[in-house]
């Protein structure tokens, strides 16, 4: 038997190229998009008002 | 050789190529119909509440809970502390109840899936609309008939109108036809800057 | 084939054949096939080559990462929209979506304004001024209203530190506390002392708590400073009239202010309310005459481009000049009885006033003018002296006022208190010789920072390494934390409790709007933690309320309640009390007048260190919107410099952008030059409160720092030298102006080009006296009438409300507080210096200044300039995806998600009004670091964050608008122009700027619209702006 290997011809190598360009930079984006997310503090700033201050009743404008 | 060429693809070519787009349209426009406009989105809740029992049956009125919608821009989803008005001796022995308790003893807050979401750069104002009449159904679709589907315990509101900005339109400019019974209602607005600061 | 070569190998190498079986040997059919086959068919046995696939194994790892690829792309929940998660136990008061207003006061400078907070679900989103408050009413400061951002600075202190060995490291408050408090008492206990620093005290509350650490720890004392202070006033008005307070003077009722050096419109800290009365006398709709103002001074400020005649005289010679006005008045044309008074007259020989013009080269005619002013006005005229200015000047100009009959205008129901005195020089250096010799054991600085703010000549840094302990009490890292051996983080003023009291009359209260995020205590709560009381959340709140209870409720008489009472207070802000001016009369002494010693001019070159409206003495340098905010007159940002005159400016051989060295007393420093039109020749102007080397990442190296040159024993004042040399120095440093340097252009074709085009409208009340209409005639010598066109849009006509503004140029002084509150309200990022340098600075108002005349003595012509919401705007019709549409009511909105950033809309403006989004300005960007979690909170909700590549622009505050519509839907009424007001109206503080519904013909911008003064910018390329400016009035006595 003779295994031949294939060869690359020029033209399918630039399709290659671009569509392996594709996948990594889609692969890498969502990764690193889910890696973040797992490692994103917490808010650790708490939002609180005063019970003792008092405030104005009306409204104005927004 | 030519004309055996041209032949094949006409007869071949052509129509295989027009079909796989074609169909690639169609699917994709179909598959994201959902996505595009998110009617039928109906994620899992946290805790199965049920519209059907509240607004349904007992006919609590919206606004009991959702208290901020005639007054301001937001309808804010109720806070815990509204709903252990009355769980707090009503129905204690259900488990979902006993969620509902644990939530609101240790002070966790509660992470209801939303469901309604028009985009940040939209400044959707719900007290301009409740204020001119126009009744939550119209919108947010019979949330009085939303159960949880049995067997799928934790689903219970969905999303039943199209929540592009087509369909917003839509309703401004055909005020009139889409409401009968609000016969001093004016068309909304059609600037962006309405909604679009 | 190999097989013969093969034998022929094994022959070759020795001559020998070498084999290893027969099967070589004999090189039969059946050796050859095995050769050329690596696996004997009998190990093939399982493998049948039909059962091989035709996926090869390269193809087959090529589909299986690509599977996996598009398995990842698309793997994401595009459905969801997140959580919405409500309260747990949501408080009464809050309606998600409806703001929530706090009364406050603000401490950023010791004048204490009083403030309304506006809170979007429990966190500060907005200042404002407090309506309720007798002195600002209802107007704040660009430093009040940028006050919010040092709340969220990412880097304030979150914890208390312990310096261990060089380092800081967290600690907690228990460890701190009590390895203070026995410093304190050992302190106490050998007899050294415990020096305490702090800024000026204006809280009767907080003097209370020092005493009582005073009875605790009796070694401690108490030592105020304050780099901008009135003590030279006050203490010539001490020696004049005997009393310590100084009075409020009625510049509303004044027909002519004198102003000497003193730039009361500008940096003044009380220039909120000296605006609003001044121009209060300068308004067009009332038909009475405006009141005229006269502006002598050797620097170019605010208050002197807004003046109606500008006399330039250098600030070392001003006494002098006081004095030959005395003299012409008392001696010469003997108006008042001191005219017979032998002392007067002798200390007043030698001072001619026409000498002292000719030598000074003064506008003759200019100083009749005045003379006949301050003659014809008597008892309404005013003279005030600045704040740098030595007290022989203040004891002159008081004798002034006197002669003139001034003394009128002081008021006689309130007057300016003060709670504790700042601390003499004198005490200042018993304080330094007490560190010189070692008797001072702890030092606490209260929130202060001497070691930036101190002259060099104390040496401060050095002296605090022979304190044993420093404690620096801080929200910020700053030069004194740096020293320090603890740090203790402190509240911000919005998180804070407080009482002020600045005027006879009322007080002001301060309260919380938030919680305190971070784990930090008001500087009150430490400092009676350390008289020995215990920490509790509401420590000082019950201190306070108790301290009211005592000293300030019974001031009240009434029967209400206290609780009631106190409640109130928190309501409003103020608390009014029955309190009468010291003595109602004021009596004169003339012998601190006889006694002073007269300042000297000097022929070299003047400094003068000034007061600014951005970071002020300093304190603010972190705070990049202060940073960003440009100069009124030069426009310069993110900098200070050495202003200096033209004619300096070719003396010396510099150009702006050049470096010079100014030596003081022996000490140097070296600043860059901007060459300033408008400065008296040889005064060169620096401003303080720059150069700090420890403010952070935004406010570390900005700028010179200007107080190196401070003497500790002034020959005249602290700010004000004459005896320094300047020199030019070698090398260039960029300064980023918001306008050009130099705009005054020798280019006939380009010089007044605002005048000639109609951008800057200008007349003289006497001019308006005769002709009303005297700006319709220019307009048609101009060439502006509209021609008969149809314009290029197909408009129908407003029917309903129409949004309008109307810019009244007379009450306009260029103060920039208008550009500060937009930037708050509207979310507008900060760009930093070298963007800044490149035009890409992104506020939306911005206030252009024109000169006009010649470089040395110009006139200045302020003009906010804002987006003109043009009817035919030339920016809609060009955007290639329709992102800015006009609205029915006359708005050009401005749709950031469909725009591209074409950046076409930005060419076709005529008033070059857009701002682009040319980077992401919060993410991590140099010079700011807004993209962190506690400036998120600062966003005002109702404004979008816009992302790179939008186009943004003023929007006439639509969210206040839709807001006003929304509240008309609710109570079913019709919506009342009257009802918005825009960001930049609500904090001007001479309400120049006014907005509204035009096609309601009752309103105040219809009436402004329709007045004869009125006229837009650009009006002959008919794009029909939306913003009419009044034009400005100067009171001359010539008619041009």
């Amino acid at each position: 038997m003779k295994l031949k290997t294939d060869k690359i011809k020029r033209r399918s190598f630039f399709k290659y190229l671009a569509a392996g360009t594709a996948v990594m930079y889609m692969i890498g984006r969502n990764s690193v998009e889910i890696i973040k997310s797992k490692f994103a503090k917490s808010k650790s700033v708490e939002v609180k008002e005063n019970p003792l201050a008092v405030k104005r009743n009306y409204q104005k404008d927004g | 050789m030519k004309k055996f060429l041209l032949d094949y693809g006409i007869k071949v070519r052509l129509p295989v190529i027009l079909f796989v787009i074609i169909t690639s349209f169609a699917i994709t426009y179909y598959v994201s119909y959902a996505e595009r406009n998110n009617i039928g989105y109906q994620p899992e809740q946290p805790i199965a509440f049920s519209h059907k029992l509240h607004a349904g049956d007992m006919k609590i009125d919206c606004q009991y809970c959702h208290v901020s919608v005639e007054k301001s821009r937001f309808a804010s989803v109720p806070s815990v502390n509204v709903c252990m008005g009355c769980h707090a001796v009503a129905r204690k022995d259900q488990p979902e109840i006993q969620k509902l308790t644990q939530y609101y003893n240790e002070n966790k807050p509660l992470p209801w899936m939303r469901i309604h979401r028009v985009p940040d750069f939209a400044y959707f104002n719900h007290s301009v609309h409740v204020n001119k009449g126009i009744e939550c159904q119209s919108c947010h679709g019979e949330v009085q008939n939303m159960d949880t589907l049995a067997g799928n315990k934790y689903k219970s509101v969905a999303q039943v109108s199209s929540f592009t900005m087509g369909a917003c339109l839509d309703c401004h400019r055909t005020a009139h036809d889409k409401f009968p019974g609000l016969p001093n209602l004016r068309k909304g607005p059609e600037n962006c800057s309405a909604c679009h600061r | 084939m190999d097989k013969g070569a093969d034998k022929e190998k094994n022959l070759k190498s020795d001559g020998q054949t070498y084999w290893r079986s027969f099967s070589e040997l004999y090189n039969n059919k059946a050796f050859r096939d095995a050769l050329n086959s690596e696996f004997s068919s009998e190990e093939l046995n399982g493998l049948r080559k039909n059962s091989k696939s035709s996926l090869s194994r390269r193809r087959f790892l090529a589909l299986l990462g690509a599977s996996a690829a598009f398995a990842a792309a698309g793997c994401s929940n595009y459905r969801g929209k997140g959580q919405i998660v409500p309260y747990n136990k949501k408080p009464e008061e809050v309606t998600l979506g409806i703001p929530n207003y706090y009364a406050s006061t603000c401490t950023g400078c010791s004048s204490s304004c009083g403030i309304l907070v506006k809170t979007r679900e429990g966190r500060p989103v907005k200042v404002d001024g407090n309506p309720d408050h007798p002195v600002n009413k209802g107007k704040i400061c660009a430093k009040g209203q940028a006050s919010i951002v040092n709340l969220y600075n990412p880097e304030r202190l979150k914890e208390p530190m312990v310096n261990e060995g060089g380092r800081f490291i967290q600690s907690d408050w228990n460890n701190v506390n009590s390895k203070i408090k026995e410093a304190l008492s050992s302190a106490n206990s050998s007899g050294k002392q415990v020096a305490l620093i702090s800024h000026s005290v204006t809280s009767p509350t907080f003097k209370k708590i020092i005493e009582d650490f005073q009875k605790a720890y009796p070694v401690a004392k108490l030592y105020t400073y304050e780099v901008f202070n009135e003590s030279a006033r006050r203490s010539a008005w001490e020696k004049t009239y005997g009393r310590k307070s100084l009075p409020v003077l009625k510049l509303d009722e004044a027909r002519v202010i004198l102003s000497l050096e003193s730039d009361f419109l500008g940096t003044d800290p009380n220039h909120i309310e000296n605006t609003r009365l001044f121009t209060s006398g300068r308004d067009v709709m009332s038909g009475k005459e405006f009141n005229r103002l006269y502006v002598v001074e050797g620097a170019a400020t605010l208050t002197g481009f807004n003046a109606d005649y500008r006399i330039r005289l250098r600030t070392d010679a001003i006494e002098e000049f006081v004095l030959c006005l005395i003299s012409e008045l008392v001696v010469k044309r003997k108006i008042s009885p001191f005219a017979g008074d032998s002392q007067v007259l002798s200390m007043l020989s030698g001072y001619k006033l026409d000498e002292f013009a000719a030598k000074h080269k003064l506008d003759q005619k200019v100083l009749n003018y005045l003379l006949e002013d301050l003659l014809k006005n008597q008892g309404s005229g005013a003279v005030i002296a600045g704040d740098m200015l030595p007290e022989s000047t203040h004891i002159a100009v008081n004798f002034l006022n006197e002669v003139l009959g001034n003394s009128k205008l002081y008021s006689r129901e309130s007057e300016s208190t003060d709670v504790h005195p700042l601390s003499t020089s004198d005490e200042i250096e018993t304080l330094i010789s007490s560190l010189n010799s070692g008797n001072v054991d702890v030092v606490i600085h209260l929130d202060s920072n001497p070691v930036y703010h101190f002259s060099p000549d104390y040496s401060y840094r050095e002296l605090l390494k022979k304190v044993k302990v420093v404690i620096t009490l801080t929200e910020m890292i700053n030069e004194s934390a740096e020293l320090s051996n603890f740090i203790i983080p402190l509240n911000d003023p919005l998180e804070s409790w407080g009482d002020y009291k600045t005027r006879s009359g009322f007080y002001s209260l301060q309260q919380p709007v938030i919680a305190p995020l971070y784990n930090t205590r008001q500087k009150e709560t430490v400092l009676l933690e350390w008289t020995g009381r215990n920490y509790s959340e509401n420590l000082y709140h019950d201190y306070l309320k108790e301290n009211w209870e005592k000293s300030v409720y019974p001031m009240l008489g009434t029967t209400a309640s206290f609780d009631k009472f106190w409640f109130a207070s928190l309501h409003d802000g103020v608390a009014f009390i029955q309190e009468k001016p010291e003595a109602s009369g004021l009596s004169f002494s003339k012998d601190a007048f006889l006694k002073s010693v007269p300042m000297k001019a000097s022929d070299g070159y003047v400094l003068l260190l000034q007061n600014n409206n951005t970071v002020g003495d300093g304190r603010f340098a972190s705070n990049g919107w202060l940073q960003e905010l440009p100069h009124p007159i030069s426009k310069v940002t993110w900098d200070n410099y050495a202003a200096v005159s033209p004619q300096a400016a070719s003396e010396l051989s510099v150009n702006s952008d050049d470096l010079v060295e100014i030596s003081v007393n022996g000490r140097k420093q070296v600043f860059p030059v901007f060459v300033q039109p408008g400065l008296a020749d040889k005064v060169i102007e620096v401003s303080l409160g720059y150069g700090r080397t420890a403010a952070g990442v935004v406010g570390t190296g900005v700028g010179v720092d200007a107080g190196v040159l401070v003497s500790a024993k002034p020959a005249i004042s602290d700010r004000l030298y004459n005896n320094i040399s300047v020199s030019k120095v070698s090398g260039k440093y960029e300064l980023a102006s918001t306008q050009e340097h130099y705009p005054i252009d020798s280019d006939p074709l380009l010089k007044d080009i605002h005048k000639r085009r109609g951008i800057i409208r200008e007349g003289t009340w006497l001019q308006y006296k005769e002709d009303p209409k005297f700006l319709e005639k220019e307009r048609h010598k101009m060439d502006l009438s509209p021609i008969n066109k149809p314009p290029v849009y197909a408009r129908e006509d407003y029917k309903g409300y129409k949004w309008g503004m109307a810019i009244d140029m007379n009450k306009c002084t260029g103060c920039g507080e208008c550009i500060m509150a937009c930037s708050i309200e509207n979310n507008i990022p900060v760009v930093g210096k070298d963007q800044v340098i490149a035009n890409r600075e992104m506020m939306w108002l911005r206030i252009d200044r024109y000169y006009s005349g010649t470089p040395e003595a110009p006139k200045a012509s302020f003009q906010p300039m804002l987006c003109q919401q043009c009817d035919y705007a030339p920016c809609e019709n060009v955007c290639p995806v329709a992102a800015t549409t006009h609205s029915e009511d006359g708005l050009n909105g401005m749709t950031y998600n469909r725009c591209v950033g074409t950046r076409y809309c930005s060419n076709n403006c005529p008033y070059k009004v857009r701002r682009f989004n040319y980077f992401d300005f919060r993410d991590h960007f140099k010079d700011s670091y807004q993209y962190s979690e506690s400036f998120d909170l600062m966003a005002n909700p109702e404004v979008t964050i816009r992302a790179r590549g939008v186009m943004e622009k003023c929007t006439f505050c639509v969210q206040r608008i839709m807001k006003e519509r929304e509240d008309a839907i609710r109570e079913n009424r019709e919506v009342i122009g009257s009802n918005v007001t825009t960001a930049c109206q609500d904090a001007c503080p001479s309400d120049a700027i006014v907005f509204g519904n035009v096609n309601d013909q009752d309103s105040q911008v219809a009436k402004y619209r329709e007045h004869e003064l009125g006229y837009t910018v650009l009006e002959e390329i008919k794009v029909a702006p939306n913003v009419t400016y009044i034009a400005r009035l100067r009171n001359i006595f010539e008619k041009e």
